[in-house]
């Protein structure tokens, strides 16, 4: 294995972990699987694109905005919809992010039109040498955006009296609620914090695609399935660990032949059978617990 | 406007009132003009066929309502079961040629398989992944449906030409069907198709009053206590999910007979939107009820007719694109204020009122 096959894996690592720790944290706290979570990283590609095109800021800049803005939309969204269904059985909301999904997607086809754009900086293409493997500087610096989230995500939860507060809404509700915490405002803020990392992730993501159209953001939700899946649900640290062991694989997968066979056909079937084999095997994943951390 | 819209507009209305719970007669009433209207469909339609993916889709939701809806096992990876239907038939019944070796076998042993191979693969995949619950034997499942994409996209073929797939090339019917056979073979496939589907709803009541169904019932509301009372709860389940598997297959062999070819792609029998379709042609019915994949199909089919048609009134041509939006937002209407589907509009004791769905958004609301 060369040292471009890890470094590759660790740079798309960071990102896909990324991608995960927002969906994790709406599983693990609301117990909902969030199907809008792709959704709403292409929003957050798209708002960095006009940002980009229109104004000509640099993606790195416009990040909070962005991260703001989708936190904004998250917190209507949970506060006037998710919240009026909250109670229902697991199939029902499921389906109802699954509309979400299709709607949002679909009136950005509307809007933004099928036309691939592109986020292209001047640095987009520039890396550095270390010993025999390129690096890129906007991967790494998004790397280092994604780290630095879940860095900031992991203290909130740890530290704060909301994180606090959110992590006891996970262990128990009623306990919680005689607590005196303001349960539907916690839900809001819970889904608005993933929105916003989801925004995050897809203002990384647009300049690392280069061109992207509306359609293309589907995938990630599969991709954070499999993350929180490897990782570990309710935890934020697995959801990076998850987010690496998934670019690495991935990454091996794409440079490896077994004879004559090349592995790159078969990454995404092997990624999703070692997922169902953790599943069986280990639920919890690698670092999961009952609750969140 | 659309005969085949008035058709299912009609159907929904008959199988409502085939559903009744109140009046015995009226109940019978409704199934008989409903079997009367489905046999005289195909001689007055003027397009058959899209009747007939309104009984592949329902046949398909029939299966998924015996694991999602009676016994609470809600699958989000039904595609693999009616790729691998699809694949069995047409492995089993397509004639050998140059490009591909497959068996050439009758045409009904080519059906016996599509249930069978997803039948065995459910209790292969089922005996694992049954024993998560909620959201992780949804994942799971999920995960399947990718994994066996993913196989059918890659494995050519298997021996020495003996089992050949076609790798991602996918596989084509023979023999071709000559163009004057085709109006004959439409009529003969609606009413194989209605008797297949109709026989699974029929299926549905019957296990409703089975011992098995029973236990299905009760793995739903409380699998330790069925497990208490002496329900063998971990072969009902591998049962009802085979079963499951057994219908979706045979509803993905009839897709890849009528389109003529298969590949394991996301936008040909690998759909992955099939999977979602199927749920929420239940939901739109009623989870776990029998008429609900009934009543859901037609509705289901209804909106998808509906918005096609509306797209070549004059002035309405932007209907095209707004298609999924509008659709992704029934969803979300539907699953707010009406999640246990039209059939508890119906079956509400009393008339109808508005109040119903405010009342479902409370009792669902935080």
């Amino acid at each position: 294995m060369s040292l471009q096959v890890l470094v590759n894996g660790i740079l798309l690592g960071g990102l896909l972990g990324l991608v995960g720790l927002g969906f994790s944290l709406v599983w693990g706290i609301l117990n909902i699987v969030n199907l809008a979570h792709a959704a709403f990283i292409m929003l957050g590609a798209y708002v960095t694109y006009y940002l980009f095109d229109k104004l000509n800021l640099d993606p790195f800049l416009t990040l909070p905005f962005t991260m703001a803005l989708l936190f904004g939309i998250g917190f209507v969204l949970q506060k006037f919809l998710i919240n009026r269904i909250i109670k229902a059985p697991l199939l029902v909301t499921f389906l109802l992010t699954f509309g979400l999904e299709t709607f949002i997607v679909s009136l950005a086809r509307v809007i933004f039109s099928g036309t691939p754009v592109r986020v292209s900086p001047v640095y987009a293409a520039s890396g550095f040498q270390l010993g025999d493997a390129v690096i890129n500087y906007a991967k790494l610096a998004g790397v280092g955006v994604a780290l630095l989230l879940t860095y900031l995500l992991y203290l909130f939860m740890a530290k704060t009296k909301t994180g606090s507060a959110i992590r006891a809404v996970s262990m128990d509700l009623n306990a919680a609620r005689l607590m005196g915490i303001d349960i539907p405002f916690t839900y809001c803020l819970t889904y608005a914090i993933s929105a916003a990392l989801a925004a995050a992730a897809g203002t990384l993501l647009s300049v690392w695609l280069g061109s992207f159209t509306p359609d293309e953001f589907g995938i990630y939700n599969i991709r954070a399935f499999a993350v929180v899946v490897l990782g570990g649900l309710g935890s934020v640290p697995g959801a990076l660990l998850g987010g690496l062991a998934f670019g690495i694989l991935d990454q091996i997968a794409s440079g490896v032949n077994v004879g004559d066979v090349s592995l790159s056909a078969w990454k995404e079937g092997m990624i999703f059978i070692t997922m169902i084999i953790v599943l069986v095997v280990r639920p919890t994943g690698l670092l999961g617990k009952e609750g969140y951390r | 406007m659309s005969l085949n819209l008035i058709f299912m507009l009609v159907g929904i209305a008959l199988t409502i009132l085939a559903s009744q719970r109140n009046s015995r007669r009226l109940s019978m009433v409704g199934i008989g003009l409903l079997g009367l209207l489905l046999l005289v469909i195909p001689f007055i339609s003027n397009n058959r066929d899209i009747m007939t993916n309104v009984y592949i889709i329902g046949l398909a939701s029939v299966g998924w309502n015996i694991i999602g809806g009676f016994t609470g096992y809600a699958s989000f990876g039904q595609v693999a079961f009616w790729g691998l239907g699809a694949y069995a038939a047409v492995v089993t019944s397509s004639v050998p040629n140059a490009a591909q070796a497959t068996f050439g076998l009758p045409i009904w042993v080519g059906f016996i398989m599509a249930a069978l191979v997803p039948a065995l693969a459910a209790l292969l995949i089922g005996w694992p992944v049954l024993r998560l619950r909620g959201h992780y034997f949804a994942i799971a499942t999920l995960g399947v449906a990718i994994a066996v994409r993913e196989i059918f996209k890659n494995v050519d073929c298997i021996g020495d030409r003996f089992l050949c797939l076609g790798g991602s090339n996918g596989l084509q019917i023979q023999p071709i069907v000559k163009a004057a056979d085709r109006e004959a073979n439409s009529f003969l496939r609606y009413f194989l198709i209605l008797i297949m589907f109709s026989g699974a709803v029929a299926f549905c009541w019957y296990l409703t009053h089975s011992k098995f169904g029973y236990g299905l019932f009760a793995i739903r509301e409380n699998e330790e206590a069925a497990g208490v009372l002496g329900i063998n709860t971990t072969w009902f389940k591998i049962g009802a999910f085979c079963l499951a598997a057994a219908f979706t297959g045979l509803a993905g062999a009839w897709r890849a007979m009528v389109n003529g070819s298969i590949y394991p792609t996301e936008d040909s029998i690998f759909d992955t939107n099939i999977s979602l379709y199927v749920i929420i042609i239940c939901l739109l019915g009623g989870v776990g009820t029998v008429w609900g994949p009934f009543i859901g199909a037609f509705t289901y089919s209804a909106i998808q007719e509906f918005l096609g048609a509306l797209q070549g009134v004059p002035g309405f041509s932007w209907v095209l694109d707004w298609t999924n939006v509008i659709f992704g937002a029934i969803v979300i209407l539907l699953v707010v204020f009406l999640p246990k589907g039209i059939l508890q509009i119906v079956q509400n004791k009393g008339s109808f009122t508005w109040r119903i769905f405010m009342r479902n958004v409370r009792e669902n609301s935080i």
